[in-house]
């Protein structure tokens, strides 16, 4: 099965209240140049950090990562 | 811009100045001179040891405490800092390997090798190490990540 993984990380930081990289990046343990990374699309993260930041928005990891099947 | 990133274009400038530097003393003068001439080799040595010194005073100070909360390193810096490391070990490698190729070559009929070329090889290991870990830092925060995972 071959697929894509894509991050909605963007759409969840404004609808959180217009987060900041910076602050996403502290409330999830990584860099804001990380956060700059993954939303660029640049950077796959690890499931822990995929996790941290899903769970900064209360929301899965597949909601902020969906994996779209090709 | 991260500071390793700014570390690494420190290290761009400052080493590949003086190996410029370094580079124009070694055609003026062959290092038979050199190593014979003590101002030249005092010059040599200030020239290295500065090198050293500027990158290591820049590193101290770059090296800023976080503000608040801020994350100073994370794992995608810690990959980079692989990334990097992996390509400095096959630099040096390479050169080593380059340098013994030759000169076996080149000197195989003689038997001996000028022990001036030392250094060269010197000159060139120190810079090239220095060097290939400052330019694989500067390129691997602009690649993505999935080709640095091939590296």
């Amino acid at each position: 099965m071959k697929g894509k993984i894509n991050n909605r990380i963007r759409r969840f930081r404004f609808e959180n209240g217009e987060m900041t990289q910076q602050e996403l990046g502290n409330r999830a343990g990584c860099t804001r140049q990380t956060i700059i990374a993954l939303e660029s699309g640049k950077y796959m993260p690890s499931l822990m950090l995929a996790y941290q930041i899903a769970r900064v928005f209360s929301a899965s990891v597949e909601q902020v990562f969906p994996f779209e099947e090709s | 811009m991260h500071r390793e990133q700014k570390r690494a274009i420190a290290g761009i400038i400052i080493f590949g100045g003086v190996l410029a530097a370094v580079t124009v003393m070694f055609i003026q003068y062959d290092p038979t001179t050199i190593m014979q001439n003590r101002p030249l080799e005092l010059t040599y040595v200030i020239l290295l040891a500065s090198s050293f010194i500027l990158y290591g005073l820049f590193y101290l100070l770059s090296g800023r405490k976080t503000e608040g909360e801020e994350i100073p390193f994370d794992e995608r810096d810690n990959l980079i800092a692989k990334f990097a490391l992996n390509v400095q070990l096959f630099s040096v490698i390479g050169v080593l390997s380059l340098w013994c190729i030759v000169l076996t070559r080149i000197y195989l009929e003689s038997g001996f090798v000028p022990v001036p070329l030392m250094y060269i090889m010197l000159n060139s290991i120190y810079f090239i190490n220095m060097l290939a870990r400052s330019i694989a830092i500067v390129h691997g925060y602009k690649m993505p990540i999935q080709d640095l995972g091939k590296c």
